[in-house]
Formats: C-alpha cells, sequence, structure tokens
C-alpha cells in the first residue's frame, strides 16, 4: 500500500478506535431496555445458585431479563465494579460486602434501595434480621438490601471428635475451659515424626476473625462505631481479647504453623480432615455440600464461637445494591424484590451459601432442613441477637487490608526476645502499629463526612436519632 | 510535508504498531498525568489538589517501601536476567541440531500467559507439597520459607523473573550474528583464548545492544514483577513484596484512589528514567573506559 494511503487509514482507525469508548445515543437507549446488570461474586456453587435465582424471576416475570455478571473472587469484583463506575457504566445491581459497601455509599453513587423500595411496598424492614439491615445503612439512609446475615461459627469435624473421645461442644461453651482442651486433645502427631498430622484449630489471624474475641472480653474495634477516630485494639479488653487468640499457637500450639498455613490454607485442611475445628462464616457450608457431592465428604456440624466473657458474634452479611446511574431502576427493584422473596430467599438458601436474611425463610425447612448438613443449622439464627460490627466507614476495607497484614506477622511470630507468650508485648506493639496505621485513614474519613454533612441541605425535623 | 512523506516511505511499516502504542500506552498515560494533581475516586470529576498527592506519597511509609521492595527485585533481576540471556544467547546461536527446539524452550516463558505461570509458581514454591520443596528436601535441606521471610520472597520474585527472558535471548542471537566472522577468524590467528575473545571481541560488539536492553529490561522489571506479586506473594509477607505496580493498583481499584495511584505510577515513571540515566552513564563510562 503507498505509504500517503496509510495516513488516513490510520485516521480511521483512531476515530474507530474512539467510538469504541462510549456508545453513541442509539445504543445507550437500546442498552436501557435490555437486559437488567446484576454484578456477584462467588464459586462455581454460587454462581449456580444466582443462575437458578434469575432463571425463577425471568420465568416468574415474563419478559423480564436479567443478566449475571459473575466474578470469581470479592477482590476482582470490587476491582471490576470500581472500574464499571469510573467508565460511567456500572452494573444496574450488584452484590456488596457490609464492610466495603461504605467506600461506594460515601460516594453518593448508590441508590438508597431501602427508601425507594418501602415506598412502593416491595420492603418491610422488619421482615428482615434487625443487624443485617442496620449494616447497610448510611447516613440514616438504607442503602442497599441485606442478603443474608451469616455470622463465625465453628466448623468442626465429628469424626475426630467421637475418634479421640472428645465431647462435641454444646451450646456456651467456653473458650478457656472447653475450646482449648478440646483443641489440644484434638491436636495430633499420629506417624511420630515430631510434626503435627492433625491440627486442633484453623483460624485466619485477620481483624474481622479476631473481632469477635477482643468483643468476647469487653473490648472494642474502634472507639466509636458511628463515627470513628481510632481504633482502640491497645486498650485493655481488647489486648486480651487478642493474647487468647494468641495462645493457640504461641502456648499451645494447636493451630498449623506459618508455613503449613502457607503451603495449604485452613479450609482445605479442614476439608481433607486434617483439622477438627474451624472458624467459618456460612459460605463455607456450599463447599463442604459440594465435595459431599463428590464423595469426598465429611461427617461434619457447627457449632457457636466459644465464650469468653462475653457471649457475641460478628456479623457477615451481603446486600443488593443498586447504581444510581441505572437506567432502569424500575426493573432493577422488581428483580431486588422477586430475590428478597420467600421464593427468592429459598432459591439461594438451598445452596447452603447463605443464612437467609427474611426472618420466614431462614426459620423454615428450606434453611434448617435436617436432611442437610449442617444438623445444627439452627446455630446461626442462634448467633444473631448478639452480632456485631464493624464501622460503616469508607476507609474501612483499607483499613482491614493494612491490618491483616501485621496481625499474620503478629500471630505467627514468636514472641519477642526475653519474654514469655504471656507478657504481650507484641501484642501491645501490633495494636498500636494497627492504630497508628488507621489514624489518618479515619480522620481523613472523618474530615470528608463532615464536609458531606455540611454541604447537605438541612434535613426536615423528623425527630430521628442517629 | 516532504519530511513526513520520507517518515512515511522509510517507516511505514511501524506505523501500525506506533498508532496502536499511541493509542493504548501514550493516550491513557497522558491522560493519567492530570490525574496525579487531583483527588479523583473514579465516581466523581477530579478535584484539581496541586502537588498533594505527591505530599502524601512522600510522607507514605507504604510507597517507600514498595519503592525500596521494586529496586531490589529490579536490582537482582536486570543483571541476572541479562547475563543469562547472553550465556543462552552464545550458547545458541550456532545452528545445529535441537538448536531450533531449545530456543523455543527459550522463548516459551515469554509467550505464556503472566497468570499461568504465576499460577504455575504458586505451586512449584509450595512450602511442604511443591516441587520445590521435595528437591531440598532430597538435600537433607529443610524447605525453608521463602514465602515467609520479606527478604527471601523479594529474591523469590526476582528469580521467577529470570524466566521471562526469551525475548532478549532472541534479540541477542540476532545481534551475535551480525558480528562478522572474519574477527573470529582473524582472532583465532592471532592466538586468543576463549575468555579473551569474549572479552575482546563479543562483548564489545555486543554492547550497545546489552545497553539496550539492560535499560528496557530495567523499565519492564517493574511491571512484569506485578503478576507474581499479585498471585504468589500477595505483597507479603509482612508488605516485603508490596512492590509499586501492586501498590498502585491496590490504591486505585480497591480503594478508589485513583488519583493517588496517577502520582505513585508518576513516581514510579521518574524512578524508571531515573535507573535508565544511571544505567546509561555507567555503561557509557565504562565503554569509553573499554575504549
Amino acid at each position: 500500500m503507498p505509504a500517503t494511503r496509510l495516513l488516513p487509514a490510520a485516521l480511521l482507525l483512531v476515530v474507530a478506535l474512539a467510538a469504541c469508548g462510549r456508545g453513541t445515543p442509539d445504543k445507550a437507549e437500546a442498552a436501557k431496555s435490555g437486559p437488567v446488570k446484576l454484578q456477584v461474586f462467588g464459586d462455581t456453587a454460587e454462581l449456580k445458585s444466582y443462575r437458578e435465582l434469575i432463571a425463577g424471576y425471568e420465568a416468574s416475570h415474563p419478559g423480564q431479563r436479567v443478566e449475571l455478571l459473575p466474578v470469581g473472587k470479592q477482590a476482582d469484583h470490587m476491582a471490576k465494579l470500581s472500574t464499571a463506575f469510573a467508565a460511567g457504566n456500572p452494573p444496574d445491581l450488584f452484590i456488596l460486602n457490609f464492610r466495603r459497601f461504605g467506600q461506594f455509599a460515601a460516594k453518593d453513587v448508590l441508590l438508597p434501595l431501602g427508601p425507594a423500595m418501602a415506598a412502593s411496598g416491595q420492603f418491610k424492614e422488619e421482615d428482615f434480621y434487625a443487624p443485617a439491615v442496620e449494616a447497610f445503612r448510611y447516613r440514616d439512609q438504607l442503602m442497599c438490601l441485606p442478603q443474608n446475615v451469616s455470622s463465625l461459627v465453628v466448623y468442626y469435624n465429628r469424626a475426630l471428635f467421637k475418634q479421640y473421645g472428645v465431647p462435641e461442644p454444646q451450646a456456651g461453651w467456653s473458650y478457656f475451659k472447653d475450646f482449648i482442651p478440646a483443641a489440644r486433645l484434638l491436636t495430633r502427631d499420629l506417624d511420630g515424626d515430631k510434626r503435627k498430622d492433625i491440627y486442633g484449630v484453623g483460624l485466619d489471624p485477620t481483624l474481622i476473625r479476631l473481632a469477635p474475641f477482643v468483643w468476647g472480653m469487653g473490648g472494642e474495634l474502634v472507639d466509636d462505631l458511628q463515627a470513628p477516630t481510632t481504633l482502640t485494639l491497645d486498650r485493655g479488653p481488647a489486648l486480651l481479647g487478642l493474647n487468647a487468640v494468641k495462645l493457640l499457637i504461641s502456648r499451645y500450639r494447636v493451630t498449623p504453623r506459618l508455613i503449613e498455613y502457607q503451603a495449604e490454607n485452613n479450609d482445605a485442611r479442614f476439608a481433607r480432615g486434617a483439622l477438627a475445628m474451624l472458624f467459618q462464616s456460612r459460605r463455607y457450608t456450599a463447599t463442604l455440600r459440594e465435595l459431599e457431592g463428590q464423595g469426598k465428604g465429611l461427617d461434619w456440624d457447627v457449632a457457636p464461637l466459644p465464650r469468653l466473657q462475653q457471649e457475641v458474634g460478628v456479623l457477615h452479611s451481603d446486600a443488593y445494591c443498586m447504581a444510581r446511574a441505572s437506567g432502569q431502576p424500575q426493573a432493577a427493584q422488581q428483580f431486588v424484590a422477586y430475590a428478597l422473596s420467600e421464593q427468592g430467599q429459598g432459591i439461594l438458601a438451598r445452596s447452603g451459601r447463605t443464612v437467609p436474611s427474611r426472618k420466614t425463610v431462614a426459620t423454615s425447612p428450606v434453611f434448617l432442613d435436617p436432611a442437610q448438613k449442617p444438623a445444627r443449622a439452627q446455630v446461626f439464627l442462634d448467633a444473631i441477637p448478639a452480632l456485631r460490627r464493624t464501622p460503616n466507614v469508607a476507609v474501612w476495607h483499607e483499613i482491614e487490608s493494612k491490618a491483616d497484614v501485621l496481625l499474620e506477622e503478629w500471630f505467627y511470630e514468636p514472641p519477642l526476645p526475653g519474654e514469655s507468650e504471656l507478657e504481650g508485648s507484641d501484642t501491645v506493639l501490633v495494636s498500636r502499629q494497627i492504630r497508628d496505621a488507621a489514624r489518618p485513614l479515619l480522620a481523613e474519613d472523618l474530615a470528608r463526612e463532615q464536609a458531606a454533612r455540611a454541604a447537605a441541605p438541612a434535613p426536615a425535623a423528623t425527630g430521628e436519632a442517629h | 510535508m516532504s519530511g513526513l512523506r520520507a517518515f512515511l516511505r522509510n517507516w511505514h511499516w511501524t506505523l501500525p504498531g506506533f498508532v496502536l502504542l499511541l493509542l493504548l500506552l501514550g493516550l491513557p498515560a497522558l491522560m493519567a498525568l492530570p490525574l496525579a494533581f487531583s483527588d479523583f475516586d473514579g465516581l466523581h470529576p477530579p478535584r484539581y489538589l496541586g502537588l498533594g498527592n505527591l505530599a502524601k506519597a512522600w510522607n507514605d511509609p507504604l510507597f517507600w517501601t514498595a519503592l525500596g521492595n521494586s529496586l531490589t527485585v529490579a536490582a537482582w533481576s536486570v543483571p541476572l536476567r541479562l547475563l543469562l540471556a547472553l550465556g543462552l544467547a552464545l550458547l545458541l546461536h550456532r545452528p545445529r541440531r535441537g538448536v531450533g527446539l531449545l530456543r523455543s524452550a527459550a522463548l516459551a516463558p515469554s509467550l505464556t500467559p503472566d497468570i499461568a505461570w504465576a499460577l504455575l509458581w504458586l505451586w512449584i514454591l509450595n512450602p511442604l507439597y511443591g516441587p520445590f520443596a521435595w528437591l531440598l528436601q532430597a538435600f537433607g535441606i529443610a524447605p525453608d520459607i521463602w514465602l515467609t521471610d520479606a527478604a527471601a520472597a523479594r529474591r523469590v520474585l526476582a528469580l521467577i523473573g529470570l524466566w521471562l527472558l526469551g525475548e532478549l535471548v532472541v534479540v541477542l542471537i540476532a545481534a551475535r550474528k551480525e558480528i562478522p566472522q572474519e574477527l573470529y577468524d582473524l582472532s583465532t590467528v592471532e592466538g586468543a583464548g576463549a575468555w579473551t575473545v569474549f572479552r575482546r571481541l563479543t562483548l564489545p560488539m555486543l554492547l550497545p545492544v546489552l545497553l539496550l536492553l539492560a535499560c528496557r529490561d530495567a523499565a519492564l522489571s517493574f511491571q512484569t514483577s506485578f503478576t507474581p506479586a499479585l498471585i504468589i506473594t500477595k505483597g507479603g509477607p509482612q508488605f516485603g513484596t508490596l512492590l509499586l505496580p501492586l501498590y498502585v493498583y491496590q490504591n486505585g481499584f480497591e480503594y478508589l484512589r485513583f488519583g493517588y495511584a496517577a502520582a505513585l505510577t508518576l513516581a514510579m515513571f521518574a524512578v524508571t528514567l531515573l535507573m535508565i540515566a544511571v544505567q546509561l552513564f555507567w555503561l557509557r563510562r565504562w565503554t569509553r573506559i573499554g575504549a
């Protein structure tokens, strides 16, 4: 081709590629009448249940269509979501965990689904568990509608308990009197090579996993749940909670060492029968059921968290959120109404992945199916009244990310030279490091909140308290 | 206009690549530049911040950690990769039986998607169940915690990067073939040994290419280490493999701080330029001394 003809061709290519960036008005209009886009994250079992949910919706709502945008991991889901928002093309609906929804809510890009759907009679708060609902309230508005109300429980291998004559966990069991002795009895070196083949406990040393221990000893994560200015892990009771966890590895050695943890995560270790007890949320049930389907099932059940000084649990909840920029809010809300209905919640509950946020479904045989493991599914429901949560601030995910790195190092590192594991200087040190890392982030968040409140028009005098 | 015509006549084969480069790299880089001076969360229009993001980076200990980690990994991987590539190129430049297969083997890792080889390495380096651990155990060496010790994990990332030397080998083979055979014949007649031939002939002749590859590799090392740092070490342990590209990614896509991420990218660009300038300075000086 003559060189002089290449220039117009190149320009044409530039124009064509530029046109790919944004849809034409006609295309944008067409998109509005297209399917409602729902972005979710989860493994294959979870995605399968979302597909069933959509199929059920489309069958009962002729003419309505929902397109599933599946993502494997939550981190990738968040990256894809933020990119979609930045590109001005977010999905109509998406699932958000309550620990991450603050960063979107704070930016005012979510349409408050609560008021919108309550006004149309599609949502009644009292039908759902309060801890899950409250977790998605931001600046007094219910932004997202909870799909589930899970919590941290202890999964335990019943076969190992029976084999070694250890009594199974009961409601109200004590951390020091029951849980740790059981963990010690269950930690075994089967072949005498001085390496543990079975460990008593698996606990990921992350902030969200350690939170119930902090609360359980009467401590707090932050100084003010609504408007936190600092983390308070370095204060007395919180330190006791952290030290109680550290004993598992430093004193009793009932949990895998770092090298073992790096080689095989706790979920996989439990699934192959080399871990007697595992701290996990409801979503792990779906994994264990899938393994059973493959003939690799365990004899397992769930137990409540062992009690320290107070009975307390930590909320794990995801919700349907809607982009303010959605081109079809009515259709999207209609889908959410179906997903939160008894029928819709029932479909997801059958997958085993969720503890339904709707009370009638959670207390029905759909969730408490005696033919399905865990036999003691009621444990998840009994935990609900004592559930506590982390703050809904935009920077919480960032704080957790930084804290988790420090906590992992603290948990697996031996005590500082010259001290016993009971002195806990390293616990004081790590809690201060976390506090110092979080402080500027919280200050930044607080300043933004104050600016947002100052800029917002004065609310009508409703007499509502924060 | 005649200059443009001359350019198009002489360089038209490069145009498609050049246009794509401009569109896919140049244009986004140019658009990201103003973001570095703004508060931009991807959800609202950017707000001008002046040098605020750069000042924040200056006071951000994690930025310095990430920069130090990136430089350490580059300092290990760039010279090692060049050295290995040079060795392979000198071994594989002569046509002989099976050499094509060996050249393909050297190039193959560069053609494999990053995520695929990163997952493979994740398995290979598993400290208890990976083949690397078994190999060490076979020699009576305890499987060390190469992914749980910060310094060791950085070295592992550098070593993993060594596999991506295919392009370097190809370029160096081509460069080696360009050296006239007469010069080697003359060296033989003069009685020069292999080491003298390499030091006095091969290396100086390859030096311009090596210089170019070193600069390219230094720039690339910041990018190619992203995937293993994300997949294999996840920035850990103890932020030990938190490399700059990973920190940029976290700030942009996880924390919605696109403005700050753009500022970090700008800093990364400046550091890359500095690294290249230092390399050019030393290599030119060395060349002059050698001459």
